[in-house]
């Protein structure tokens, strides 16, 4: 075989098995962390850093993504690029919609909503820029 | 930006996935320059005038006149 083929799979895989990895993690910790804070003492000191524990794999989450950025090669760095920005740009109006619907009576709704969404335009966004323009 | 890749990749009787290699980016990108969707950075339009020994304008033409 050849050896870009198999650097783009090593490449793909390593990010999968490392993004992966990080999501499975979070799972565990945030479901951990809920449970605790839901049965714990109400006022013990370390109920604020118990609750910003998941974002130590999302810290690895992150992070996974970085370094699948940095070896991808220039098109694949261009399709991110505008798949961010189709994920900014969706998010921003949405968010924001959002925020002027609550002042209309809307239920506030938890920040960790956000990233989950920006996650997901962040995909349609890649898959759009990737088969719709590159393919 | 049009380009003359793909007849250039059939003289040498290369695949896809061989220029790719040769060139270090993966076969979506060989197969969207060929196809004319994308336009490659200076450097890969310096890389592939080097592997094929030409100079960049015999492989990449750019039509000055329909630009305004």
């Amino acid at each position: 075989m050849n050896q870009s083929a198999s650097k783009d799979q090593s490449v793909s895989k390593t990010f999968v098995f490392e993004f992966l990895g990080a999501m499975i993690a979070y799972a565990v910790v945030v479901l951990v962390s809920v449970f605790l804070l839901n049965h714990g003492p109400s006022e013990a000191w370390w109920r604020i850093p118990l609750a910003l524990t998941p974002i130590i794999p999302i810290f690895f989450a992150v992070r996974a993504f970085l370094r699948f950025f940095h070896r991808s090669d220039e098109l694949q760095k261009r399709i991110q690029l505008e798949a961010f920005a189709v994920s900014f740009g969706v998010t921003c109006i949405v968010t924001f919609s959002y925020g002027l619907l609550e002042n209309a009576g809307f239920p506030a709704l938890n920040w960790t909503w956000v990233p989950t969404f920006m996650m997901v335009s962040w995909g349609i966004g890649s898959a759009i820029a990737a088969l719709r323009r590159y393919a | 930006m049009k380009n003359r890749l793909k007849v250039l990749r059939a003289e040498h009787n290369w695949s896809q996935a061989e220029l790719s290699a040769s060139l270090g980016v993966s076969r979506q990108t060989v197969n969207a320059l060929e196809t004319g969707k994308y336009d490659p950075s200076l450097p890969l339009a310096f890389k592939i005038a080097c592997l094929f020994q030409l100079p960049i304008e015999a492989i990449f033409q750019y039509d000055c006149q329909s630009q305004p």
